[in-house]
């Protein structure tokens, strides 16, 4: 067993960094054929054409993609993650600038869905077909449905406006605790409303189906208890498809949260990769991304090697989940 | 302008510019020293922060940072566009091509840098102005100093600045404004790429803390010897790009000042505790057409267009109509703006028979645009009336990286009509050099290739006789105006919207905000 | 049993549950917008009117008008009907091209295999957005462009579910009856390994309907969605909310059609996939 799983941690190892290879290649092809003179975009009038030949030649785009590749991955192994041209900064301290404001509010708001979701969704579960039941459907859906900054500015006028119990911007000027966690209630909220709604059908969806298995059909004939049945086994084999769908989330959430960043002025990678794009700033959406994919990658790899732990029937490489998620 | 390059003047309390004829400024300019210090005052800006340094600055939001951080020359007087000096206790105009100054002593740069010097101005100017040094970046801002010969240091506090050609606008757009900024050269020998976020300067305030997407914070720089102390302890610049949460904070006390579009801050009128006044602009907006490209380069194709919309019904529906009608490339608040341009009127009659006559009946044309509302809404506003000529225009709105390439090159002869946006400054000469026959590929997209305008600018680039230049520069209007090339739209306005309390400062229409200035009343 | 008693004997048992009803009602209203539009609708969802703009809801203007004056109701009624589009176009791309690879995927050989999986998850982890800005950057903004972005998003999402159910297929004693009996590959991959995956497939990709729209709405936010002046949900709330200062009307309609229209797929595919899994019709 342990010789299996060896072998199997060093083909997904291996897999995982052909899928960051094959990402960054994709990266590099759409910036070849995206138009846009940075300078131009950069300084407007003031750019003249000599600072815009300069400024393609430092990002290094009058290079064919082999060789951009070359060195972008070279650079990275040396610890490298780029310079930014602009401001002459290297890129990784501007994705460590606003790499942990991200990962709080991603965090916060998978944490937030999880305690609110999967609760509700044993509750529809076990209460199927009841009044309730058809409440939270639409509610969860209703939240599923309504996109992310709409959702925001109805909070932002609600509680920051009307009410005044909650500040409008999303982060804070001091960096004091308490003003900061007070600043992030919001965009939390926002930001996971729409996977409460989402875990909440998932948990429910998966325990119904567990829950006319064969093999809780049989503990319910040997008198185990209903609560027995519920939580120790149909919940559990429902935390799979939650997980991974946490997993992907955690890895989307990264790099996606654009418009939750933009309506609460919170500095965010995604918010990063989305200005660095508009500017044509390539050395700093290259950093970017990479630090993204990588992420979403490893998190993934760690959620599909938590499954064997969750549920021995799932063997590596052919389970029903499939290999790589 | 109001400066006389004669020989022997003494610009003691500094040129008297013609500042905004006719505009009305609304405040009167309010005593610094000796007014009540607050401790905090809680900007926006809308643009993200790049660097705090007059060689590679980015956007407004890095200028008026810079501009309190650093000590100028000469910089404007609170809310106007005149001169006094600052740093500099003289400044003499010996020739038409050589200007000396003297530096106050005693002034201080921040974290121990020492005093100011004559070798830190020749530094800063040099380094925007001559070519790179030892492997420094170049400045993107190398044309401010345009025939810059290079900066003598006669004394420590004495220098003298030799141009090869006079310059009428040196010391408006150069000299007190972001290139003439005076860095130390000590510090950013010794930080490097560090500098643009750890500047070190002598003006008012300083910089704290830097966070790219997040904000500035700014204290009050101790050893600061000028007269325009700053009535804040702490200026918080923050970063807010989307417009709504800018509205939202107002709404909420946590932003004591900040600028939105006209119709963005109508809605906060009646909030209590806060003022909201339009102020015009001098930006200039316009919808052009590409010369150069199939019937367009027929002047009645161009005339006809002209006359198929309705400037005003687009305003209306692109800024709410808060914003005044533009109808010549100066903005009225610039010297040499024409009083007497055409104003159009739509005639939905003649424009038929215009297209009649150069023979195009169903024309089809591509309107491109920044993917932003006004320029969204203007522009279906454009298509349907233009559809009512007989002109099928498709609008083609690009986010901003695609949008400003797309006059460039070789995709700008591909270019038909578009509509765009510069900002001014006090100059005819800035505002109207991007439609010189030089600048076609670049940034002149209507491709407009006239001799007679180039000569025209380059003549009043180096005219010192101020009617005369007002001459040449009503001319290059006329000239503008003959080609039915740009539909003139607006200079736009800005809503202001502060705290009832507070008394902004700026130099009128222009943008730059002096946060030194602010008061509260 | 035929295909159509089949299909019956489904709506049935869908409208048989109360979440089921409402949304097969809410996905009909929707479907018959969405294809009659310009005879449902009272105006010409572009014509201009700025004189009138911001006017409230009227007689003549059931939902009022918007920032240039035109008929609200009309550019929603045609909002279902682009948002359709763009959702049965994404969706059956990605279902056709996820399909087709992830069946793939369970014939190959380990290594082909291999590699099909690492670009479904190139694609994943690849961020959207990064990729939705480069498109439009090269080809401008349009309809087209926000279909490709979503399909080739949606990609490895049914490819995976396509392979594993495949993977589950292959060892079922009639395929092996029929590849005994010589029945060529192509035979077996469309009459018997499609029929029996699409069902799960077809429930999967009623329940991105809502995804895509709203996937499209934040698009039409960050301005990369379709082009002016086509009316889309994602640009009717973005219009609102931008000019929500002046009238709260657009934005609060949109939103609420927008969620309703959400609530009516995900309702109607939940029910569907009630009804047809047998393994949640055991009560318990």
């Amino acid at each position: 067993m342990q010789a299996e799983t060896a072998r199997y941690l060093a083909s997904r190892l291996v897999t995982t960094v052909l899928i960051v290879f094959g990402a960054m290649l994709l990266l590099f092809t759409l910036s070849s054929i995206v138009p846009g003179d940075p300078a131009a975009i950069l300084l407007g009038p003031q750019a003249t054409p000599e600072y815009s030949k300069r400024m393609i030649s430092e990002m290094g785009l009058d290079q064919p993609i082999h060789i951009r590749l070359w060195r972008f991955f070279s650079n990275v192994l040396s610890g490298n993650l780029g310079i930014d041209i602009v401001s002459g900064r290297s890129v990784w301290s501007m994705v460590m600038a606003v790499l942990p404001y991200t990962i709080v509010l991603t965090f916060s708001a998978i944490f937030l869905a999880v305690i609110t979701g999967i609760p509700l969704g044993i509750f529809a579960a076990t209460h199927r077909g009841s009044l309730l039941d058809n409440i939270l459907a639409f509610i969860s859906v209703a939240f599923i449905a309504v996109p992310g900054f709409v959702i925001a500015i109805f909070l932002l006028l609600i509680f920051a406006i009307w009410l005044n119990w909650l500040p409008v911007l999303g982060t804070s000027r001091t960096g004091d605790w308490l003003d900061e966690f007070r600043r992030m209630i919001l965009p939390t909220i926002a930001l996971s409303l729409g996977w409460i709604g989402f875990i909440a059908r998932l948990v429910r969806t998966s325990m119904l189906e567990v829950m006319g298995e064969n093999y809780i059909r049989t503990s319910r004939a040997y008198g185990l208890s209903e609560r027995l049945i519920t939580y120790k086994y149909a919940l559990k084999n429902a935390c799979i498809p939650t997980i991974t769908i946490l997993g992907l989330g955690i890895g989307r959430l990264l790099g996606g949260a654009v418009l939750i960043e933009i309506v609460f002025a919170r500095p965010g990678l995604g918010r990063l990769i989305y200005g660095a794009i508009s500017e044509r700033n390539y050395p700093v959406v290259q950093g970017a991304v990479l630090v993204v994919v990588v992420v979403f990658v490893l998190v993934n790899l760690i959620v599909d090697l938590s499954y064997s732990a969750i549920d021995p029937r799932i063997r590596h490489g052919s389970g029903a989940q499939g290999a790589g998620g | 302008m109001g400066n006389k390059l004669s020989r022997r003047r003494v610009l003691v309390t500094g040129a008297g510019v013609a500042a905004a004829a006719g505009v009305g400024w609304p405040w009167v300019a309010l005593a610094q020293s000796g007014a009540a210090t607050r401790p905090l005052l809680t900007v926006r800006s809308a643009a993200d922060f790049d660097l705090i340094d007059p060689a590679h600055r980015r956007n407004p939001t890095d200028g008026n940072v810079m501009r309190v951080v650093y000590q100028r020359l000469m910089q404007p007087k609170p809310n106007s566009s005149e001169l006094e000096l600052d740093a500099a206790s003289e400044v003499k105009q010996v020739s038409p091509t050589i200007i000396d100054f003297k530096l106050k002593p005693g002034q201080m740069f921040s974290d121990g840098f020492g005093e100011m010097t004559a070798e830190d101005v020749k530094f800063s100017f040099e380094r925007i102005g001559l070519p790179p040094v030892a492997g420094a970046k170049e400045s993107a801002y190398k044309g401010d100093w345009l025939y810059l010969v290079g900066v003598e240091v006669r004394g420590k506090y004495d220098g003298r600045i030799t141009l090869s050609q006079p310059r009428a606008n040196i010391y408006d757009v150069v000299i007190a404004d972001g290139s003439g900024c005076i860095v130390c050269k000590k510090a950013v020998e010794q930080r490097g790429t560090e500098f643009g976020i750890k500047p070190v300067g002598s003006g008012q305030y300083q910089v704290v803390s830097l966070d790219k997407q997040k904000g500035a914070v700014l204290r009050r720089n101790p050893g600061y010897k000028g007269t325009r102390r700053g009535a804040f302890d702490e200026v918080n610049v923050r970063v807010i790009t989307d417009a709504k949460t800018t509205e939202l904070a107002l709404r909420a006390g946590e932003l004591d000042f900040a600028i939105l579009a006209p119709a963005a801050a109508d809605p906060l009128r009646g909030v209590s505790g806060l003022t909201v006044s339009d102020q015009p602009s001098i930006a200039y907006v316009w919808m052009g057409m590409n010369m150069e490209k199939g019937p367009l380069a027929d002047l009645r194709v161009r005339q006809a267009i002209r006359l198929g919309v309705d400037v005003d019904q687009m305003l209306l529906a692109g800024y709410n109509g808060k914003v005044p009608r533009l109808n010549t490339a100066l903005p009225p608040q610039i010297m040499g703006h024409w009083r007497e341009a055409p104003v159009y009127k739509r005639n939905v009659a003649e424009a038929r028979s215009l297209l009649a006559a150069a023979g195009q009946s169903n024309l089809k044309l591509r309107l491109t645009i920044l993917n932003q509302p006004e320029y969204q809404n203007m522009a279906l506003v454009a298509k349907a009336l233009l559809a009512e000529i007989g002109v099928n225009v498709d609008v083609d709105a690009q986010p901003g990286g695609t949008y400003w390439s797309s006059g460039k090159a070789d995709v700008g002869k591909n270019l038909e009509l578009y509509m765009s946006r510069f900002n001014a400054k006090h100059d005819p000469n800035f505002v109207l050099q991007w439609f010189t026959p030089g600048q076609i590929g670049e940034w002149n997209w209507s491709r407009w290739n006239s001799a007679e305008f180039d000569g025209l600018f380059k003549a009043a680039g180096s005219e010192t006789d101020p009617a005369k230049r007002r001459a040449m520069v009503v001319d290059m209007q006329r000239a503008m105006d003959k080609t039915s090339a740009f539909v003139w739209l607006t200079n736009e306005a800005s809503g202001l919207v502060h705290k009832s309390w507070l008394k902004p400062a700026s130099v009128p229409g222009w943008g730059d905000w002096q946060y030194a200035d602010f008061s509260a009343g | 049993m035929s295909v159509l008693a089949g299909v019956t004997s489904t709506l049935r048992k869908v409208c048989g549950t109360l979440t089921g009803a409402v949304g097969f009602a809410i996905v009909l209203v929707v479907m018959v917008c969405a294809i009659f539009a310009p005879w449902v609708a009272t105006h010409n969802p572009d014509a201009l009117d700025v004189m009138n703009r911001f006017a409230a809801p009227s007689g003549a203007h059931w939902f009022g008008t918007d920032h240039l004056g035109r008929d609200l109701f009309s550019r929603m009624v045609h909002g279902a009907s682009v948002a359709m589009q763009i959702a049965v176009l994404a969706i059956g791309t990605a279902l056709t091209l996820g399909t087709a690879l992830g069946i793939l995927a369970a014939y190959l050989p380990p290594r082909s295999e291999r590699f099909v999986l690492i670009v479904f998850d190139v694609i994943s982890s690849f961020p959207s957005l990064v990729l939705a800005l480069a498109v439009v950057a090269v080809f401008g903004p349009s309809t087209a462009i926000v279909v490709f972005v979503v399909a080739i998003t949606l990609v490895p999402h049914f490819g995976r579910v396509a392979r594993s159910q495949t993977l589950t297929l292959k060892s079922a004693p009639f395929l092996e009856a029929e590849r005994i009996l010589g029945a060529s590959w192509p035979r077996l991959v469309f009459f018997h390994v499609l029929p029996n995956i699409l069902g799960p497939l077809v429930i999967l990709a009623s329940m991105d309907i809502p995804v895509v729209i709203t996937i499209e709405a934040g698009l039409s936010f960050l301005g990369l969605g379709v082009r002016p002046p086509l009316a889309s949900w994602g640009t009717l709330i973005q219009d609102g909310y931008t000019y929500i200062s002046q009238t709260w009307v657009p934005v609060v309609v949109s939103s609420v059609a927008l969620g309703l229209a959400t609530l009516g797929f995900t309702l109607f595919g939940e029910a569907l996939r009630d009804a047809v899994d047998p393994r949640i019709g055991r009560e318990h």
